[in-house]
């Protein structure tokens, strides 16, 4: 999962997974877990750039679409 | 060749055309006698010396074009959105005046509602929490993927039970 939208189609895909009975609730735990710690520091990042008023600066995990 | 004609009420020539006179098929040469200056300042005395008569029949007009209302209302939204949130927000503040309980009741379904479905709103208060960054910082992909992210710890709180 290189950037974001790449973590969305991830998560569909578990949720999916998960709601069709095909994983186990304790993978997708960690998955969601896991998920949350990527978005938290791509959050830092914005934080980061919020605070020192550059909104225009690119945020690799955001803005890049590299498959 | 240009026509022209005298206005009634002023006395003024005008050009015969739609930008001085109102059509009229019973009118000569398909335009009224009066020119639009002095119906449309008829009419504001009109409508000064019968203000009940006036209003219901804008009202009467409004109720029979619903749709040309709710465009005009769509328009004047989309060219004063300034003035259209300063309304928005006075129309709160009194309906939060005339009935605080039913209003506080509607704004916590609101919030509770928003928590059930998921919505973009919810989900950035969620994530702004930390006082430097605004809603608009944020942007969609992040929004959504916040949304599967929560999906999924609810399903699993689900499935355990």
């Amino acid at each position: 999962m290189k950037n974001v939208n790449e973590l969305r189609d991830q998560l569909a895909d578990t949720f999916t997974a998960l709601s069709n009975g095909d994983l186990e609730a304790k993978t997708a735990k960690e998955l969601a877990n896991l998920a949350g710690k990527m978005i938290n520091s791509a959050k830092v990042q914005l934080e980061y750039h919020a605070l020192r008023s550059d909104h225009d600066a690119k945020i690799t995990f955001l803005h890049s679409t590299d498959k | 060749m240009v026509a022209l004609r005298k206005c009634s009420k002023c006395g003024v020539e005008k050009e015969l055309c739609p930008e001085h006179f109102h059509r009229s098929k019973r009118c000569a040469l398909g335009f009224g006698y009066t020119c639009k200056t002095c119906k449309l300042l008829a009419l504001k005395l009109w409508k000064k010396a019968n203000p009940d008569k006036a209003k219901a029949q804008k009202k009467r007009y409004q109720a029979k074009h619903p749709e040309k209302q709710e465009e005009k209302k769509k328009r004047w939204r989309a060219n004063n959105p300034e003035k259209w949130k300063a309304q928005l927000k006075r129309r709160r503040g009194a309906r939060k005046a005339r009935e605080p309980e039913k209003y506080e009741a509607e704004r916590k379904a609101q919030k509770q509602r928003a928590r059930e479905r998921l919505t973009d709103g919810y989900i950035k208060s969620l994530m702004v929490n930390a006082n430097s960054l605004s809603r608009k910082d944020i942007p969609q992909e992040l929004v959504d993927a916040k949304r599967f992210q929560l999906l999924i710890t609810r399903k699993v709180k689900e499935l355990e039970g």
